[in-house]
């Protein structure tokens, strides 16, 4: 071991890297998007969106004075303001810096955030989908048919077809989520968990 | 200005951390500058808080891992090839040197990416706590890992150093 620990102090490949990199490159600055920085800039993102669909929900209720749909967006802002305030505690918790704890807690950190944002991401789908499929469904319905909302619900057609929207959409929503983190983010995850297992496994 | 001197020279003392960090992860040249990168940049942004209750170089060791460990990457066990400018710079004991160095790099790189960090720690004179703290896991693990590293490391260069 003490040979190979020597031919590791002996070992000068890439040198001249620094004096490289500090040429062409700051280092004051960085131009790489590492995964959490990504998902910090995604959930301002989404922050944004979410409070002017909030706001779109609220001039729903304003102009359209059919009960029915203002009890669907009322629950849609409920909802939307307790994912707002949870993604802002994700967003404010998310610390970007690397330089205060061992390896195995920076690992379960980022693990973590990710985790986080993927059980908040479905549940999004599973509580907003069907009440914003049930609100859309009546909105639409009484301004295509010209009817009061409570004819329009009462064809037992009707209520077939929006059961209907509701089974489809809101499992398709869930799964479109699910699918959707997985592609952003989910090899890294899986990368993140294999390295905590190796930590964690004794021996 | 001042303390971007003294960051500049502590980095300098101990610029072989991320160099040699960076040759066991990166699979290609240009992922080797952007690490490397990333990893100053990093220190740089966690330098004010750098308080010397440990030492500059334990600090920076532990930052370029943080910094590699949770980066995105393909996580590949062979190493890239170096260039031909590298190869031919080097002549006579000095090309022995570094064609040992390549081979125990290329050997390190096929253990799982945390291991690989448990043993350029031992390399480079940590002690089993000390890995231990810096990796986040109990001083018995540590131990027993590096034992079974170790060994590991002896079976794969049997036929070209040991």
């Amino acid at each position: 071991m003490n040979e190979l620990k020597q031919i590791w102090e002996q070992d000068t490949n890439g040198e001249d890297m620094l004096e490289e990199i500090l040429k062409s490159r700051s280092f004051t600055h960085s131009s790489i998007q590492t995964p959490l920085s990504k998902l910090k800039k995604n959930l301002a993102i989404h922050l944004v969106y979410a409070i002017v669909i909030t706001l779109g929900y609220a001039y729903i209720i304003f102009y359209f004075p059919m009960w029915q749909v203002q009890v669907c967006m009322l629950l849609l802002i409920v909802f939307n303001i307790w994912m707002i305030i949870k993604s802002y505690g994700l967003y404010a918790n998310i610390d970007l810096n690397l330089n205060g704890t061992n390896v195995l807690s920076e690992l379960k950190k980022h693990f973590q955030a990710f985790k986080e944002w993927e059980k908040q991401s479905l549940q999004a789908a599973l509580f907003v989908y069907p009440f914003a499929t049930s609100g859309g469904f009546m909105l639409g319905g009484t301004i295509g048919s010209g009817k009061p909302v409570e004819v329009f619900m009462s064809y037992p057609k009707v209520l077939i077809a929006l059961a209907v929207c509701i089974i489809i959409l809101v499992p398709l929503g869930y799964w479109v989520a699910k699918w959707m983190t997985k592609v952003a983010f989910g090899k890294y995850v899986d990368q993140l968990k294999e390295r905590i297992d190796e930590l964690e496994k004794e021996g | 200005m001042r303390t971007e001197a003294i960051f500049m020279e502590q980095v300098q003392a101990n610029q072989g951390i991320i160099r040699k960090l960076v040759g066991l992860y990166a699979n290609s040249e240009d992922e080797r500058k952007d690490m490397y990168q990333e990893i100053l940049f990093q220190a740089w942004k966690g330098f004010a808080s750098f308080r010397g209750d440990a030492k500059f170089s334990t600090w920076l060791y532990r930052i370029s891992l943080n910094t590699i460990l949770t980066s995105q990457r393909k996580v590949s066990r062979v190493e890239y090839r170096e260039s031909v400018e590298d190869a031919a710079l080097s002549d006579g004991a000095d090309a022995e040197k570094q064609e040992n160095a390549r081979i125990l790099r290329q050997a390190i790189r096929r253990l799982p990416e945390t291991e690989r960090a448990i043993i350029t720690l031992h390399f480079d004179g940590y002690t089993n706590p000390e890995i231990a703290e810096i990796m986040g896991i109990s001083a018995n693990n540590a131990t027993v890992k590096l034992h079974r590293i170790k060994s590991q490391l002896i079976s794969l260069l049997q036929p070209q150093l040991l």
